[in-house]
């Protein structure tokens, strides 16, 4: 199995230097008025990885990229952007830190480069510079023949494109994005994959949240799974799961599906939908799956279908929000 | 502050000179003066007897009549524009882009200050033809005219400085608009009954003070216009109301200069 590389990273509480961190957050917690936004959140996302942030509504994921892009401060716990303290050094944080709010914000009476120049000086950049990022930022984002139209004129999609080039102001070390895929169709979520991955190899590093699963699971090194504030799995593969297997069988008699469970090696059977004779069966962590099939049809079961079953992000949440549930 | 250093003033100046009401506030400006001077002139030189009126009269109503309508005007304008700074920036989600950036709390400050005192400077510009009628006819000099702008662009800063103030604590535009023309209401009208009522509480016997009439922006228009030499004496200093403005000026935008270091959106 490939290691990943950033598994150790988002887990928290491993002896990883704070140069190799670009975001350590230890015990985050946010509270408006009685509700918790951040549960005690502990993560950490290392340089040069792209870390998907995946959640339901409500999860915490937006007011956690608040709180590392210094637009919100904590009720207590700490972070360290850059190595620097969101809190105590906000200027510091600003300077290497490009953030995509979930909304947009532009100025809609500017035109494109316009808006990108007014933000490249108040990033402070010089003439050079300012002339540079514009030029690349416009080429990167596919506006370069819009670059004198004002923002009003352009649909949603380039809008959304705009607001993304703005985050890349002042060359940033680390960009947080929320939700940077919607509005944009299939072809510009694939451009934007490929710009963040084009990012990444630069050596930065990118912390997006997303309820576009697929798109992450395609661009990110590494998903952080959060449901009601707190980080409930992390890593590209489920951590201590055993394999997953679709299995169709008759002949079980009774309740198959709980018969299933009985068996030695099988930890979950759950009937799919649509098929009653049609289960997912994920196997007990260190099974052997030809020793858990011997032991399906040793109970008597008609077994007609045994394959290995992807695991898919969604399926991932689901399951990682219900067992959050049942705590 | 350069343009080129600033870009909150940048960004504000070329928002306004690009806004169709740029060209339109300037026009019913100049019309509301043109009127009020074509109607002080045709009333100072209208005689019972037909005799000819003294031109110094004339040009010292119309300088007078001019420095009191652009006092009004500047008190109805400026509020709308800067009670607006912040929360306008709210309002259009601006403002977590903008304040997620390095830029100082104080170039953001002091740009969405600037700006509107900027117009309103632009605007009063264009009125000089109007103040420089009262120099063909007599009856205003100089210092006069120096007087009356200066008093014109204190209390501009004191009302930009305090909408910009107001527009730092309220969440939206509307409302902070709305009392920033109440604190021009209560300057303008409520200093005066306020004197008033003080008069009759604490000096009903002798002779009436001035207390709260010092914050009416339009005191030393009125003062500087008696020109008796018998009531110098009596009549408050000129300089009181434009110090007071400064002073408050400055405590206002330290105040919104606060208010907007410890935002975060």
């Amino acid at each position: 199995m490939p290691v990943d590389r950033t598994d150790r990273a988002a887990r928290g509480g491993d002896a990883v230097s704070e140069r190799e961190d670009i975001v350590r957050a230890d015990e985050l917690c946010v509270r408006f008025g009685s509700r918790t936004a951040l549960d005690r959140l502990t993560m950490r996302v290392p340089q040069g990885a792209i870390i998907g942030l995946v959640g339901p509504n409500g999860a915490g994921k937006t007011t956690l990229l608040r709180v590392l892009a210094t637009a919100l401060v904590p009720s207590s716990g700490s972070a360290l952007v850059a190595g620097f303290d969101p809190v105590r050094r906000p200027r510091e944080v600003r300077r290497r830190v490009g953030y995509l709010p979930d909304f947009m914000g532009l100025y809609q009476d500017m035109r494109v480069d316009e808006y990108l120049r007014f933000f490249a000086d108040a990033y402070g950049l010089d003439a050079e510079k300012r002339r540079a990022y514009v030029d690349r930022a416009l080429r990167m984002t596919g506006l370069a023949d819009r670059a004198g139209s004002f923002i009003e004129e352009l649909s949603l999609g380039m809008r959304s494109r705009v607001a993304f080039a703005r985050a890349l102001a002042g060359d940033p070390e680390l960009l947080l994005l929320d939700e940077p895929l919607s509005g944009l169709d299939p072809f510009a979520r694939t451009d934007f994959i490929e710009t963040l991955r084009g990012l990444c190899a630069e050596g930065k590093s990118v912390l997006v949240s997303s309820h576009q699963l697929a798109d992450l699971e395609r661009a990110c090194d590494s998903v952080v799974l959060m449901d009601r504030g707190r980080v409930v799995e992390t890593g590209q593969q489920e951590p201590d799961r055993g394999a997953l297997y679709e299995l169709v069988a008759s002949g079980a008699g009774g309740d198959t599906a709980e018969r299933l469970r009985a068996i030695a090696g099988v930890a979950r059977a759950e009937a799919l939908p649509r098929r009653a004779d049609a289960f997912e069966v994920e196997l007990a962590a260190g099974t052997e799956p030809p020793a858990a099939l011997r032991a399906i049809v040793l109970a008597g079961a008609d077994v007609s279908v045994w394959k290995p079953r992807e695991t898919s992000l969604e399926d991932r949440l689901r399951r990682a929000v219900e067992e959050e549930g049942h705590k | 502050m350069s343009r080129a250093s600033n870009p909150i003033l940048s960004r504000e100046i070329s928002h306004r000179m690009r806004d169709n009401k740029t060209f339109f506030v300037p026009v019913v400006y100049l019309a509301v003066l043109a009127t009020v001077t074509l109607g002080v002139y045709a009333i100072s030189n209208w005689d019972p007897y037909g005799l000819p009126t003294q031109g110094w009269r004339i040009g010292d109503a119309i300088f007078n009549a001019v420095s009191f309508t652009q006092l009004a005007l500047v008190l109805l304008l400026v509020p709308s524009v800067s009670a607006s700074a912040i929360t306008s920036e709210r309002d259009r989600k601006t403002l977590t882009p903008l304040l997620v950036t390095p830029l100082s709390r104080t170039a953001v400050a002091l740009g969405k200050l600037v700006a509107p005192i900027l117009y309103i400077l632009l605007l009063v510009s264009t009125s000089l033809p109007f103040a420089a009628l009262s120099f063909g006819f007599g009856g205003a000099d100089l210092a006069d005219l120096g007087l009356s702008y200066g008093c014109i662009a204190a209390a501009a800063l004191f009302v930009a400085s305090f909408g910009l103030f107001v527009s730092t604590i309220m969440k939206r535009t509307v409302p902070a608009v709305l009392l920033a023309y109440g604190l021009i209401a209560l300057l303008v009208i409520g200093s005066l009954i306020g004197d008033l009522v003080l008069n009759s509480v604490f000096f009903s016997g002798g002779q009436g003070q001035a207390v709260l009439t010092y914050l009416n922006p339009f005191l030393p228009l009125v003062v500087s216009m008696i020109d008796e030499p018998s009531l110098a004496k009596e009549l408050p200093s000129i300089w009181i109301t434009p110090a007071l403005e400064i002073g408050l000026a400055a405590a206002f935008f330290a105040a919104s200069l606060a208010r907007i270091r410890s935002m975060r959106e």
